[in-house]
């Protein structure tokens, strides 16, 4: 079994992660990691939990500056994304990468609607203005309403949450047409004596046309027959079911077990499985934050919207719900192992290890841990290793939805934030509870199996000592 | 001197293990320059070096990396396990001169 998964499943399983395009998702989906952050913090202080500090933050007038920041940062994060696939794309290809990027960004525009919002007049001759997502239903109320004109603009719901697998689509084919140009040398080729860098200008000009003119058609088609963009069919057929799965309990679980069996073989587990459930988490973080929005637009308190979000279509499943309960000090919850280890164990080498994993472990780190106890390929230690994440992943969601935990709204803190501290900032003295008892469970989970590795390694020490 | 860039997930866990080398180099009185990277930008961080190290986690990319250390000429190979997880600095280091052949 177990080399059957080593030698057959697993290559597999790394050669799917290793092509081309998840590649390029994975590794172009951190460039918004910056912008994640920095809007966070900024939502942080214009949305504070404590009553006293967020008036204090009100009477300064600064609200309106962070609230800009704040949209200008994290809510532009699916066209931060599509430049960084195509980017990325072209620069594991060889190839000069950031016009690639470029064209993503104008393929992801070309696909989003260039209006938000119309004028509809009905057969009386009244007018109104109605929003980009509900022009069909006005028209519709107005019995025989006709769109008289289009109010133009960038249609921001679409730069974060909701554009993601768009930005994702048009960053994957901008990139691999622009390579495949490159490869075939489909380019505007200058005479001899232009300045290299005058040539390079030109170089992107053939697959920028070619590329951005299908996009235009693609986009022209779609609104030619069935009055919808682009961007709206990607989110109702790909991302709506996706981001469903990845939401769903057996979604987390799937997650949840991948992570530590694949660190059990040596893969780091959260980089692997990450690409395919960050894109999800972000998503979904992007959708939390921007109900959470509309619910403080709409007057609500900062309490009261976040109570709103999860019967608004909000999800549990968050990049801030992964960084709270995923991993906390480290793969596989480990600080239960960590703590028997420095403080109960006999063995030296336990002893040692547990030494070098307790300054690591307050910063989610383990990597000593899990190479050093070992944990990846030692059988013994496997079954903790994937029960301590589950009991706090499922934990935490089942509480997440029957309302004891909030759901998060949008702040999320660095993976590296030590638990409780993370849990905090990014929900609320919930949170930060349910990982006190997640680490303490851990002990718990960790005792026995570790109990019989440390005298396993204490008879070996003693054997080797008496020889 | 002896240039030695190290590579895993995010280049976080590693940097305790630059630490530990470096003091295992000061002891033995050989001069090192050693600096931890995310595996993603490895490309970058490649000119002028003797050897590339990669963290076992990182081991399934291998074979991808090594090709990307070979076009500039630098041997690259994964850090031994049982190496990585003590944080043994000594070993760490003698392996990578073996493979600088220095």
């Amino acid at each position: 079994m177990g080399d059957f998964l080593q030698n057959t499943v697993l290559p597999a399983f790394m050669k799917f992660v290793n092509t081309r395009g998840v590649r390029a998702i994975k590794d172009g989906m951190m460039f918004t990691m910056p912008l994640i952050i920095v809007g966070a913090v900024y939502l942080l202080l214009f949305q504070l939990p404590i009553e006293a500090a967020a008036n204090f933050i009100t009477s300064l007038g600064i609200v309106p500056f962070l609230s800009h920041g704040y949209t200008s940062t994290f809510q532009i994060i699916a066209m931060v994304c599509a430049v960084g696939v195509g980017y990325t794309w072209a620069k594991n290809d060889g190839w000069e990468p950031l016009s690639a990027g470029v064209i993503s960004l104008a393929v992801f525009l070309i696909l989003i609607p260039d209006y938000v919002g119309a004028v509809i007049t009905t057969a009386e001759g009244e007018t109104s203005i109605a929003a980009a997502d509900s022009i069909t239903a006005a028209q519709e109320a107005a019995t025989g309403g006709a769109i008289a004109s289009q109010v133009s603009g960038l249609n921001k719901t679409w730069l974060a949450g909701q554009g993601m697998i768009g930005a994702i689509v048009a960053g994957l084919l901008s990139g691999w047409i622009y390579s495949v140009f490159m490869k075939k040398d489909i380019r505007i080729k200058m005479p001899e004596g232009v300045p290299d860098g005058v040539a390079a200008a030109f170089t992107g000009l053939i697959p920028a046309a070619t590329i951005c003119t299908g996009a235009v058609v693609i986009y022209g088609i779609c609104e030619a027959i069935a009055h919808v963009t682009p961007i709206e069919l990607i989110y109702r057929f790909i991302q709506t079911p996706l981001q469903g799965v990845g939401d769903s309990l057996p979604g987390v679980i799937l997650f949840e077990t991948l992570i530590p069996l694949l660190w059990f073989f040596g893969v780091h587990g959260a980089t692997v499985v990450g690409s395919v459930a960050q894109p999800i988490a972000l998503m979904n973080q992007a959708d939390n934050a921007a109900i959470f929005q509309r619910g403080i637009d709409a007057g609500l308190s900062r309490d009261a919207a976040i109570a709103a979000i999860g019967e608004n279509g909000g999800h549990i499943f968050t990049e801030a719900f992964q960084n709270c309960f995923q991993a906390i000090s480290g793969s596989g919850i480990t600080i239960g192992l960590v703590i028997y280890m420095a403080f109960m164990a006999q063995s030296a080498q336990m002893k040692q290890v547990g030494k070098l994993g307790l300054g690591c472990g307050i910063f989610n780190i383990n990597e000593p841990v899990l190479f050093g106890t070992p944990i990846v390929l030692n059988p013994k230690l496997l079954v903790p290793f994937v029960a301590a994440p589950l009991v706090c992943n499922i934990g935490a969601y089942v509480l997440t939805d029957i309302g004891f935990i909030p759901y998060t709204m949008g702040v999320t803190v660095p993976w590296t934030t030590p638990p409780i501290l993370s849990g905090l900032l990014a929900i609320g003295w919930q949170g930060a509870a349910w990982q006190a008892v997640a680490l303490v469970a851990s002990f718990f989970i960790y005792l026995p199996f570790a109990r019989s590795v440390d005298a396993d390694y204490l008879a070996l020490e003693q054997e080797s000592e008496a020889a | 001197m002896l240039t030695i860039r190290l590579f895993c997930a995010a280049g976080m866990s590693t940097s305790l293990l630059v630490r530990k080398m470096e003091e295992a180099a000061a002891a033995e009185g050989t001069e090192v320059d050693i600096i931890a990277f995310p595996v993603g930008e490895m490309d970058q961080h490649l000119d002028g070096v003797d050897v590339a190290l990669l963290g076992p986690q990182v081991g399934y990319m291998k074979a991808q990396m090594q090709k990307t250390a070979a076009a500039k000429g630098v041997p690259c190979d994964v850090i031994p396990m049982a190496d990585y997880g003590m944080v043994n600095g000594k070993n760490v280091l003698a392996f990578a001169k073996k493979l600088a052949n220095k």
